[in-house]
């Protein structure tokens, strides 16, 4: 056992477990646990990605030409043709399967990708390291979480053998086309159930950890921003999964056990009435959905304002400008993600007095994400600044956060909301929060942590490669959406060309699709580097980036237990080029 | 150790003891009680907006009082009571903002509803616009949901 | 090995800050649930509430006393383990997981008599309401049960005493819990 004696499950020492399986598969240590996180969920963002190449490939040429002569296909059409047999004859994607591709493309990003990587990953990796925890406060709990999440991926995966394969009714699942959907969606239903089992053992083992392992003198004010942004990212998955949790469960019944609680009084379905008792409410799918949806777009952001921040306060040598503010920024934003759903409903017919009261609380909760970004950029003036590959991930963020956070206020006011809902416009606005924001930082940890996490660091000139291979086809492909949607264009449709008004913006989707390519071929340095490094990388020191939060001062990779000494926290996390210190970096563990 | 470290120190002793069994007990009689009344309240038949009052208020007192004693609630902390508090008040705000979109029809309207016998495809449609239109006239047209497609 | 928890920042120990926040949650999915009963209650027009003669109340009633009584003995098994009274704790344990049991065998007695009576999973939105919600907290009942027992064997064999009872304390708060969900429970499905 550890001398400091930090709380324990029972029965968890801190021997070295022996065999293979304990200490790579069914490992209790937080940094194996959040190694598997970060491979799993990588692989899963790759599902995704493949997935919507397929969709760009569909929206590029949406339906055979006049002239078109199945001889003389194209290699690319005649392979996809061939590997997808009738669900894309001659290339070409018939609209259930464009669905099918639709919906998980969203499920998979969100549920099974960025959120685990995000949270899960650089969570379990990192926040333990942060506080001077020598692990998790539970965990078993804690492999058990990544266990629960790798089944539900599975289970998600595998309604492609249902019958009529994936689920169909888009990411969002509306009633009560989810509940006459092919039985897909059943399975849907189950693997979400399961996931958000593993997201709610996962959130209760951060916030106890974070709340409760602190190092000696890391008070609240102290803890790193990153910590910060875990926090408040576990506290809303803790409190608005369950709702969504409830909500499945009920999608579930409807669909197997013929209760009616989205279904209203005599639905048709096809030319009958729809065999179900009936009088329920499909738009109740929409509030408890929607609750839940709505901090889930923070649990997606939140992690990657702390990543920046991390990023930002190392690479520019200086303490980040205004930290009370960000950290008081970052509680608000969960505290009114709360309030703010209804304004993806305002097309449901709801009265406009509540519309209103949406349309404010959104406009609020705008304040605290402006102040959160004012101040990493503040925190870059007369900074020393280091352009290494995290660092200009972490640039990058903050313009593309940015437009996509002002393309959002557009959606927040019910009024333009009523032209731009279900349009391109929206997946252009939420795309650029995700993936060249919130992806973008994620990528950025990768190159930040790697060192920690494999005492390697990564190849630098590969690492830049990427970073421009991903950040401009990035923009090639969500800014033209943005035009496509204003123009009218409206989202899940496998032909945008069936309506004639689309046709002028239809160029655009074959330079989204030359786009998409640039960026699949982007990532290939990434993958390469990734692995190369692993053995051939520059080596780490302790504390390659000169940085002062906690998880610098154990070895890289730290033993199994993390610190060789319990650290003691002397002073806060981001004190760069302090005047009279030896260095232009303090750690926070060192004694003053 | 483990059981010295709470904001309240645990007692042990067997007076201490005593006397928390006696409060147990004495919790127990009131929700014995409150139980009765809420069951005898309900078979008065007061008129319905009283007799929902009368219920919840009798509910919140027995959870109050669970939660209070038999979840020893009044020796936490602030983190614990603050938590709490949070969820309840996500709940009631999820409620409260839901009930008008969803719930609270006026009776009448409820009753316009049944009495129209529409086995229409938009039936459904009827049931939450009637509730839109007196407010949201320009609103009510638009279809629930996934309606956006098929309004171009 | 020791179960012996050290010094935590916020001086609640491990065990009972984990159960806590556990409960926080399933205080948002049974809320979840109770909204959207709520919501429909008041929003439906097809929600046809049976007379209170078929819900059978009285029976009800009784359900209730026996999970009230079981947080009583639940409350006094932890008090007598205070004073390492085993013998007490073993029987008082005993009489809890008893409540549990016998709560479940009536309500299956009384969930055979409602399919029977017309009140149904898929026969209505109110017997799709009260069976889910019902339904959801028996689920959560038999896993107390379980929990208990496990409280019970391990007491036995002598894992908890006068200054080691976390495990007690945080399965007496997720038992108060499921009691507390019944209490919600029981009159807005049954009295109103």
């Amino acid at each position: 056992m550890d001398t400091h004696g930090h709380g324990h499950d029972a029965g968890h020492g801190h021997g070295e477990p022996t065999s293979f399986w304990r200490k790579y598969v069914f490992s209790v240590d937080h940094k194996v646990i959040g190694i598997q996180y970060l491979i799993t969920s990588f692989l899963f963002l790759l599902v995704g990605f493949g997935m919507m190449m397929l969709m760009r490939y569909q929206l590029a040429w949406p339906s055979p030409p006049d002239d078109f002569d199945p001889e003389k296909m194209s290699l690319v059409r005649s392979t996809i043709a061939k590997i997808f047999g009738d669900k894309m004859e001659y290339g070409f994607m018939r609209p259930d399967f464009y669905n099918q591709l639709g919906a998980m493309h969203g499920t998979i990003m969100i549920f099974l990708g960025v959120v685990p990587l995000g949270v899960a990953a650089f969570g379990n990796y990192v926040l333990p390291l942060q506080i001077g925890a020598p692990d998790m406060a539970f965990p078993r709990l804690n492999m058990m979480s990544y266990w629960v999440y790798l089944v539900g991926g599975i289970v998600m995966m595998s309604s492609y053998f249902a019958p009529d394969g994936f689920p169909q009714s888009g990411w969002t699942s509306y009633a009560p086309l989810s509940i006459v959907a092919p039985p897909g969606q059943t399975v849907w239903c189950i693997a979400m159930v399961i996931i958000i089992t593993s997201s709610l053992l996962g959130s209760i083992n951060f916030i106890v950890t974070t709340l409760n392992m602190r190092a000696k003198g890391m008070t609240l004010g102290r803890m790193p921003v990153f910590v910060w942004a875990q926090l408040v990212t576990a506290v809303l998955l803790l409190l608005a999964f369950p709702v969504l949790e409830a909500g499945a469960l009920l999608q579930l019944l409807d669909r197997v056990a013929g209760t009616s609680f989205y279904i209203p009084k005599d639905m048709m379905y096809g030319s009958t009435v729809f065999p179900a008792a009936g009088g329920g409410n499909p738009i109740l799918w929409q509030h408890l959905f929607w609750f839940l949806a709505h901090p889930e777009v923070y649990v997606l952001l939140l992690p990657a304002m702390g990543i920046v921040a991390e990023i930002i306060a190392t690479n520019t040598r200086k303490p980040l400008f205004g930290y009370r503010e960000i950290v008081g920024s970052m509680v608000l934003i969960g505290i009114l993600s709360f309030v703010v759903w209804a304004h993806h409903m305002f097309l449901s017919g709801m009265r406009t007095s509540l519309a209103n009261l949406f349309v404010t609380t959104t406009l609020t909760i705008s304040v605290p994400s402006v102040a959160v970004l004012t101040c990493l950029l503040l925190s870059l003036r007369g900074g020393a600044i280091r352009f290494n590959t995290p660092m200009l991930f972490a640039l990058a963020f903050l313009p593309m956060f940015g437009i996509g956070g002002l393309t959002g206020l557009p959606l927040g006011f019910a009024p333009t909301d009523l032209h731009l809902h279900d349009t391109y416009y929206v997946i252009g606005h939420f795309h650029y929060v995700v993936a060249p924001g919130s992806l973008a930082a994620l990528m950025g940890a990768t190159y930040y942590w790697y060192p920690k996490m494999f005492g390697r660091k990564m190849n630098e000139t590969l690492g830049k490669i990427h970073f421009w291979m991903t950040i401009v086809p990035m923009n090639f492909i969500f800014f033209p959406m943005l035009f496509q949607g204003m123009w009218g264009m409206d989202r899940r449709l496998a032909d945008p060309t069936l309506q004639w008004h689309n046709l002028p913006v239809q160029g655009w989707s074959v330079i989204m699709l030359f786009a998409a390519c640039v960026l699949l071929l982007g990532q290939i340095p990434f993958l390469w580097n990734f692995f190369w490094s692993l053995r051939h990388g520059e080596i780490a020191g302790e504390n390659p980036w000169n940085a002062t939060t906690l998880e610098w001062a154990c070895p890289s990779p730290p033993p199994h237990g993390n610190f060789v000494t319990p650290p003691e926290v002397h002073r806060g996390p981001y004190e760069y080029s302090v005047p009279g210190h030896k260095t232009d970096y303090w750690p926070q563990d060192e004694a003053a | 150790m483990s059981s010295s470290h709470g904001s309240a120190p645990a007692p042990h002793s067997a007076e201490d003891v005593a006397a928390e069994v006696r409060t147990y007990l004495t919790i127990f009689g009131a929700l014995a009680v409150l139980t009765l009344l809420t069951v005898g309240v309900a078979y008065m038949n007061l008129p319905h907006a009283a007799g929902v009052v009368v219920a919840l208020v009798i509910a919140a007192l027995k959870v109050f009082l669970i939660a209070t004693f038999f979840m020893h609630l009044r020796a936490e902390g602030h983190l614990i009571k603050g938590t709490l508090a949070v969820c309840v008040l996500l709940l009631l705000v999820l409620i409260v903002f839901v009930l008008p979109d969803l719930g609270l029809h006026p009776i009448e309207e409820i009753e316009r509803i049944e009495s129209s016998h529409r086995p229409s495809i938009y039936h459904h449609v009827g049931e939450h616009a009637a509730d839109a239109a007196g407010t949201a006239g320009h609103e009510a047209a638009a279809a629930p949901a996934h309606g956006a497609a098929e309004a171009h | 090995m020791s179960t012996q928890v050290a010094e935590t920042s916020t001086g609640i120990s491990h065990a009972k800050l984990g159960i806590w926040t556990f409960l926080a949650s399933e205080i948002m999915l049974f809320g979840g649930l109770v909204s959207a009963y709520v919501i429909l209650r008041s929003g439906s027009a097809h929600m046809a509430i049976p007379p209170r003669e078929m819900m059978g109340v009285p029976l009800a009633t009784f359900n209730t006393f026996a999970l009230i009584t079981s947080s009583v003995t639940m409350v006094l098994a932890l008090a007598a383990i205070k004073v390492n009274d085993m013998k007490r704790f073993a029987r008082f344990i005993g009489m809890t997981i008893g409540g549990g049991i016998l709560f479940l065998c009536i309500k299956s007695y009384e969930y055979n008599h409602k399919w029977h009576e017309g009140i149904t999973l898929s026969s209505n939105l109110f017997g799709s309401f009260y069976y889910t919600l019902t339904g959801l907290h028996v689920i959560h009942v038999i896993g107390g049960i379980l929990l208990l027992l496990y409280i019970l064997v391990t007491g036995l064999n002598g894992a908890y005493d006068a200054h080691n009872h976390e495990r007690v304390e945080a399965a007496g708060l997720y038992w108060h819990f499921v009691d507390l969900v019944w209490v919600i429970l029981f009159p807005i499905l049954y009295l109103l």
